[in-house]
């Protein structure tokens, strides 16, 4: 059944259904660029709706936007800078775990530089807060990280 | 059984949140996706993480809405430190994407990232060797292809505010040192001390690329060629005939760097002795640079003879006896040679019959040369006589005369002339029109060529040529490289943060 569908796979939407038991459609071609799904398809068939438990309603459809231009070969740069524009820290980083999360390598790749791009430069205490850990270094033990940083050792750039 | 009664049991058996299969038939499947994302993944995380997600789905299970932002549904995500959510892959592939600038800070953030963060360095200066014999260093870089252990093995003094510096050495030195000019041996950690440090680097670091090293013997070389088999890259300072026993160990090693002798810092001797031991033991070299060392004949030939992959053999400041250049022709597949700082070439180079020529070379690089000499000249273009590109920087004594040997290099295609005072256009003419292939001339900084004098006939060779750089009265502010020194920089370097 498996080899029936994958001959037609150009013109077939796949149905999948969120952790929140919502319902969406796509392309079967973009779901071939979402591992996860695609294995899924192959394990039960491509005429049931794939359940997803750990991606919800608020972005699968941001990253069904996403795939939907990706088979067209319509990403630039410009798409992916409105992309991001107005998603706020948390949105990015519930996308990037469902990226993850299906295997879908291409957005996987562009969120995860997204985010770096967001936490490039800022200090230590912003990055602690935007991913919510605890400082677990006594003030002893950071104080001699920065005594090391300064006085044992140096980074090398490239051409040295 | 209902469908969320079935999620909590799937998740009470595998904690990690990543796919699986609801419909747990085929073992593999299951097997499959749990090993792709769980091997990364510490204990501690997955027992974490199945208290967040568990969490996590009791509240989230009465969604009616898709409205509200998935915070305000689940107060309580936000306290959850997210990065748990990440394994240690993921978290890796956003750490790997910031700039190198971001580092330090990333390593103050928490423990696992400090741990992390620490993974990714792949290269390192040292500059206090407690560092590195404190296991400090291997314990937060475990990762590590290059280490620069040179700076580390100096002694910084309290008053150290000179500082010295050569093409291949930098130091700070104290005003109170006495003045026989040897700074490095005075102010350089023991010998044991620092056999130790490289000892105990190669056993934690066993995929060692690259190591740069000054005043080991060859006891910290044996550890090293012992535990790190794939070592490609030495640089070996203040080096000697004994040291490079231990080099012969290394027999991946292609990239080599021996520093003997560098005035004002350090005298050490490498010998035909040495090089014969190194060509010996080091069959796989493609790169060689000898700096301040001595040798002969002898020592270059066994290097042409058991090196067959040599590709580039550069003579900096050397102090090889005469008669050396004849071994060059041994290098069966030499392509650059290069010559830098080289006081004298070969005042005696033998009889041109007896000399030969390197088959495969490609390129002549000398760069601030004594040139006087017309019998070095003749004999280092005669061995060079195949030679594709002929680059001459700021050496002296080169005149019409010497230069007009250079005719003997049929294949020339490319010539590059810097700072050559001496050369005149009547001179650069009369060769340039010998060479039938030449395709790129770039004409620097020679003050004596003047467009005045150029002929009809070189001009109209000029427009034969594909790339063509006439500037010979362009006066260049600053050599073409002063290392070590940072000026022209414009303060970049200098208030640069590391």
């Amino acid at each position: 059944m498996a080899q029936e569908a994958s001959s037609s796979t150009s013109s077939k939407t796949i149905s999948l259904k969120t952790g929140d038991g919502e319902i969406f459609e796509i392309e079967a071609s973009a779901a071939k660029q979402m591992k996860t799904v695609q294995r899924l398809i192959d394990d039960l068939g491509d005429d049931i709706t794939i359940p997803l438990h750990n991606v919800f309603s608020k972005e699968l459809p941001k990253i069904i936007e996403y795939y939907k231009k990706d088979i067209t070969g319509e990403i630039t740069k410009d798409f992916e800078a409105e992309f991001v524009k107005d998603l706020n820290d948390d949105e990015v980083k519930v996308l990037f775990l469902a990226a993850n999360y299906l295997d879908a390598n291409k957005l996987f790749e562009f969120l995860s530089q997204n985010i770096a791009d967001r936490l490039e430069s800022k200090s230590v205490e912003y990055v602690r807060k935007y991913f919510g850990v605890e400082n677990d270094f006594t003030p002893e033990e950071e104080s001699k990280l920065r005594e090391e940083r300064a006085w044992s050792f140096r980074g090398i750039k490239e051409d040295e | 059984m209902s469908f969320s009664s079935e999620k909590k049991n799937n998740h009470s058996q595998n904690p990690n949140p990543n796919p699986t299969s609801p419909l747990k038939k085929r073992g593999t499947r299951w097997s499959d996706l749990w090993l792709k994302h769980t091997t990364k993944s510490k204990p501690l995380n997955q027992m974490v993480v199945a208290a967040a997600m568990q969490q996590l789905q009791s509240l989230s299970s009465p969604r009616k809405s898709n409205n509200n932002n998935v915070n305000t549904l689940i107060p309580n995500f936000s306290i959850i430190d997210q990065t748990l959510l990440l394994s240690d892959e993921l978290l890796l592939k956003i750490l790997s994407k910031l700039p190198d600038s971001q580092r330090n800070s990333n390593s103050l953030v928490c423990k696992r990232w400090l741990n992390l963060q620490g993974r990714l360095v792949r290269s390192i200066r040292i500059l206090d060797w407690n560092f590195v014999l404190s296991g400090r260093l291997i314990h937060r870089f475990p990762n590590l292809n290059h280490v620069d252990l040179i700076p580390g093995c100096l002694i910084l003094t309290q008053s150290s505010n000179i500082f010295l510096s050569s093409n291949v050495l930098n130091m700070h030195i104290d005003s109170g040192s006495s003045p026989n000019w040897f700074f490095c041996e005075e102010n350089m950690l023991p010998v044991e001390v620092i056999d130790n440090g490289l000892s105990a680097l190669a056993n934690a670091c066993p995929n060692l690329r690259r190591v740069q090293v000054i005043g080991a013997s060859e006891m910290g070389l044996l550890s090293v060629a012992e535990e790190c088999p794939t070592l490609q890259e030495l640089e070996l300072q203040k080096c000697s005939d004994n040291v490079l026993r231990g080099i012969a160990a290394c027999g991946n090693l292609q990239i080599l760097k021996l520093v003997g002798n560098v005035d004002g810092f350090y005298g050490s001797v490498v010998s035909d002795i040495g090089l014969t031991i190194l060509a010996q033991g080091c069959k796989r070299l493609v790169k060689l640079e000898l700096c301040g060392c001595e040798g002969s004949f002898d020592g270059i030939k066994a290097i042409g003879k058991c090196c067959q992959m040599l590709e580039e053999l550069t003579l900096s400041d050397h102090r090889m006896d005469d008669g050396w250049l004849a071994g060059v022709s041994y290098c069966e597949n030499l392509k650059t040679l290069r010559l830098t700082s080289c006081k004298k070439i070969d005042l005696n180079p033998g009889l041109e019959e007896y000399l030969g020529s390197c088959p495969a070379l490609e390129r002549l690089h000398l760069q601030k040369c004594q040139l006087r000499d017309k019998k070095s000249v003749s004999a280092l273009f005669s061995v060079c006589r195949a030679a594709r590109e002929i680059i001459i920087q700021d050496c002296w004594g080169l005149d019409n005369g010497l230069f007009g040997f250079a005719t003997v290099c049929r294949r020339v295609k490319l010539l590059y002339v810097e700072g050559c005072s001496l050369l005149t256009t009547e001179g650069l003419e009369s060769v340039i029109h010998s060479w039938k292939e030449l395709q790129s001339l770039r004409v620097v900084s020679c003050k004596h060529i003047k467009d005045s004098e150029i002929s009809p006939s070189l001009a109209t060779l000029f427009t034969t040529l594909k790339e063509l750089k006439w500037r010979p009265d362009t006066k260049s502010l600053l050599p073409s490289s002063l290392r070590g020194i940072s000026m022209g920089k414009k303060g970049g370097k200098f208030f640069k943060r590391t």
